[in-house]
């Protein structure tokens, strides 16, 4: 398969998980049309010397979160600091919504937006709901470490979102 | 957990993105990087340039000799040229009809003839280096001693000149082989 068949079939396969995880790095409209537009070209050239060796899955959301955190550290002197998974666990954090789906959305968006590269990058994966081996070779990191970082993200989310349950 | 309330569902419930990304759309964009990134190094060039000949104009102006008087009418002429063939080939851009892959093939066309092609708008301002140092050197020629203070100046001059050969002899040879695979997937 040559490399724009490769790519057609990545973007017609992931390509909403591309905008999601996009939205999951800059959530100023213009910028992250920028953004997508640099993990899908960026994506398209990574193909020619994609070889088989992993998932087109995986080599996809490698380019796209390499891109991403690119973007971020660019971007980062204007940004807020960001804190780890760890730091989320242990501080109070916000009331959680009693809200319709867009703010839960916008509270889970919030979430995301404070966390450092490497936690996001866990995260948004464990939202579109990969498996801790897939999430751990494509953030390069062992699947000890994964399965740590996603039990975390497994409480906080249940903490954050435990109140919307009691509404629901 | 409700499925509606559940963050992965949430997450993936997200209105979709209303522009769609097409290989077209980033193509013109990173068409877009290589006009600008070629402009931009023209522009960088005749303004060094024109630069260098006001500092020799003002430091030298009254040991001008009449070389060095046609040195510095050739590096603006030069510069001119470089302007005038830099805003046609802007206009030609814009006129053409051609989008998406076609038109980024052209792009990439244009910046690997403007890399293997750099004499022509980097010509002014290795010229305007030149001139003051010419000058320099043909004022001191009797004192060997004095001219030596021209070498590393010199040296630094020479070495610039061939790393900026040898950088844009390889980025016309990585363009070349985008262009290759391009030429490739229109057939």
């Amino acid at each position: 398969m040559g490399r724009d068949e490769l790519y057609a079939a990545a973007a017609r396969e992931y390509g909403r998980a591309l905008d999601r995880l996009a939205a999951g790095y800059e959530t100023d409209a213009e910028k992250r049309l920028d953004l997508r537009q640099e993990i899908h070209f960026q994506l398209w050239r990574s193909l020619e010397n994609f070889d088989g060796r992993c998932a087109l899955k995986t080599w996809t959301f490698r380019v796209a979160h390499n891109t991403a955190v690119s973007h971020v550290t660019r971007e980062r002197r204007r940004r807020a600091v960001f804190v780890s998974l760890e730091e989320v666990e242990t501080a109070a954090g916000p009331e959680a919504p009693d809200i319709d789906q867009a703010r839960a959305l916008a509270h889970l968006s919030e979430l995301i937006l404070q966390l450092k590269p490497l936690d996001r990058q866990i995260m948004l994966l464990y939202l579109e709901e990969m498996s801790t081996a897939e999430i751990a070779e494509i953030t390069g990191i062992s699947a000890g470490n994964a399965g740590m970082k996603i039990h975390r993200i497994k409480t906080i989310l249940g903490q954050r979102f435990a109140k919307e349950r009691n509404h629901a | 957990m409700p499925e509606e309330r559940d963050p992965g569902r949430v997450w993936r419930g997200q209105p979709e993105e209303r522009i769609a990304m097409t290989l077209e759309m980033f193509m013109n964009r990173r068409r877009r990087e290589l006009a600008s990134k070629t402009r931009l190094e023209i522009l960088v060039s005749i303004g060094a340039a024109l630069f260098f000949v006001t500092v020799m104009w003002w430091s030298f102006r009254d040991a001008l000799g009449p070389i060095q008087r046609i040195g510095v009418a050739a590096v603006v002429a030069w510069v001119g040229v470089t302007l005038w063939w830099m805003l046609r080939r802007g206009r030609g851009r814009e006129d053409a009809a051609s989008a998406g892959v076609e038109f980024y093939y052209k792009e990439l066309e244009r910046r690997r003839d403007h890399l293997r092609n750099s004499w022509l708008w980097l010509g002014p301002l290795v010229l305007a280096i030149l001139l003051p140092l010419l000058t320099f050197i043909g004022r001191e020629l009797p004192d060997v001693r004095r001219l030596k203070n021209a070498a590393p100046f010199t040296v630094l001059l020479v070495v610039w000149v061939v790393v900026g050969v040898w950088s844009r002899r390889k980025q016309a040879r990585e363009l070349q082989r985008e262009i290759d695979e391009l030429a490739e997937l229109r057939r």
